[in-house]
């Protein structure tokens, strides 16, 4: 079984279209710096993984006893019935996302590094989070009309709000079989934002909009706003959609965290030491999890179209959204500043940024685009949670 | 292929964008009033300037 020739003898030409998949994904993190926090060790996960006979990594005993040396995507409904992981790897994954510990726990990470001043000192700033979430519906339907069944479209959907861990999260609980492909395009098109909404942002906007100035300061935020913030928006949050809560519960405790200016060392260890341990553990699971037996399908290979598409809506959702609200808001926001509510922290603020350069040099919209970037972490938290409620999980 | 009911798939949609909207409209209301009470308890915290002493000119 673990003898050097049957392995030899197994491998196809499917293992080794994923091991050039996996390679990939290393190149593209390494090489051109695409989340490469995330997409090494994912691509390197899927080299891992699609070694044939690698029964001590993704390994997993059917209720017959047949050995896979991959975790079949139905794993959930095998081990009700007898079937148990038995790798490292898929013992990790069974109680790390099967039970969505490791999702959750990056969001405490999370938490401890985001700033949320920027959103507190505009708090208009949280619309355009929520117009962002248009991407999500857009995808949503999208899916549905190719053909795919309720929960995974709204797995396919949350592609859309470009928060890797809310997509984790949501697939592992509505569509687990699927949750390779959704994790590695919504990663993968949030290290290609810089690629993707340039072009939606100047086909939706004139060079006078993108050229609207806005002052560079926002008010400075007190100490009490920072902290009374993460507790608000998890009271508002957990009443309004209890199914986000483990989300938006542990994101704002990693917040809390690092802004009572007493508890620097916890929020110190969770935004490093902490969130890199839970990133190598996503990506490593995730990466061996996608097998060549469950990857090379046109379904599973449809996600990464709507998903580029998903990303697409939100960017022209929010834009859109922004040229609406200008009728009645005075000052007036920089159109491009709502393409930020796609979450995809910092990079979608990044673009703004650079755009709004260009059109105008004496433009310098970052900490605008930071408002809406964060707000779109929460909006696609939400929408999270009401996926989860509406399908009854 | 399954078979597409698109009334349910309008219903989770239309919920959930209105919800999505209904949370991030009360946390704009909350955040914004929250963030008026502050900056006027903290200007009435900050201490005055303190008046030069000229009693010895």
């Amino acid at each position: 079984m673990f003898g050097i020739g049957p392995a030899l003898a197994s491998f196809t030409w499917q293992h080794l279209i994923m091991l050039l998949a996996g390679g990939l994904l290393v190149y593209l993190g390494i090489s051109r710096k695409w989340e490469p926090l995330i997409l090494v060790p994912l691509g390197f996960g899927i080299i891992v993984g699609n070694l044939p006979l690698g029964y001590g990594i993704m390994g997993f005993q059917m209720p017959d006893g047949t050995l896979l040396s991959y975790l079949p995507p139905q794993w959930t409904e095998l081990v009700q019935q007898g079937g148990k992981p038995v790798g490292f790897l898929s013992r990790i994954f069974q109680y790390g996302f099967g039970w969505e510990i490791i999702p959750i726990l990056m969001f405490l990470g999370l938490g401890a590094m985001t700033d949320f001043g920027p959103l507190i000192a505009r708090p208009v700033y949280f619309l355009l989070g929520a117009a962002a979430q248009f991407g999500v519906y857009a995808a949503f339907f999208l899916a549905i009309a190719l053909g795919f069944a309720l929960p995974e479209a709204c797995s396919i959907g949350i592609i859309g709000g470009a928060d890797g861990p809310t997509t984790v999260y949501l697939t592992q609980m509505l569509s687990p079989h699927i949750m390779g492909f959704t994790a590695i395009a919504a990663y993968l098109y949030m290290a290609m934002v810089p690629l993707i909404q340039p072009p939606v942002i100047k086909a939706i906007t004139t060079k006078k909009e993108r050229a609207e100035y806005m002052a560079p300061q926002l008010r400075s935020v007190s100490k009490v706003e920072r902290i009374a913030f993460p507790i608000y928006v998890t009271i508002v949050v957990g009443l309004l959609v209890p199914a986000a809560l483990p989300l938006i519960g542990t994101f704002m405790l990693g917040n809390l965290l690092s802004v009572t200016g007493v508890t620097d060392r916890l929020s110190n260890s969770l935004a490093t030491v902490f969130v890199d341990v839970i990133t190598v553990f996503l990506g490593f699971c995730i990466g061996a999890y996608v097998s060549a037996e469950s990857f090379l399908h046109t379904g599973p290979l449809l996600v990464f179209v709507i998903g580029i598409f998903a990303f697409a809506f939100a960017t022209a959702g929010g834009v859109i959204f922004t040229k609406l609200l200008n009728l009645v808001l005075r000052p007036k926001i920089n159109p491009m500043v709502g393409a930020a509510g796609v979450s995809a922290v910092p990079m979608s603020a990044r673009v703004v940024q650079k755009m709004g350069q260009q059109a105008n040099p004496r433009n310098f919209l970052l900490m605008h685009a930071m408002g809406p970037n964060v707000a779109g972490v929460i909006g696609t938290a939400a929408a999270a949670g009401v996926f989860i409620t509406l399908l009854g999980y | 292929m399954v078979t597409v009911d698109w009334a349910e798939a309008a219903r989770v949609a239309g919920v959930g964008f209105g919800t999505v909207f209904i949370v991030l409209i009360v946390l704009w209301l909350v955040a914004l009033g929250g963030g008026k009470i502050c900056q006027r308890w903290w200007k009435e915290e900050e201490p005055e300037p303190k008046k030069r002493d000229d009693s010895q000119a």
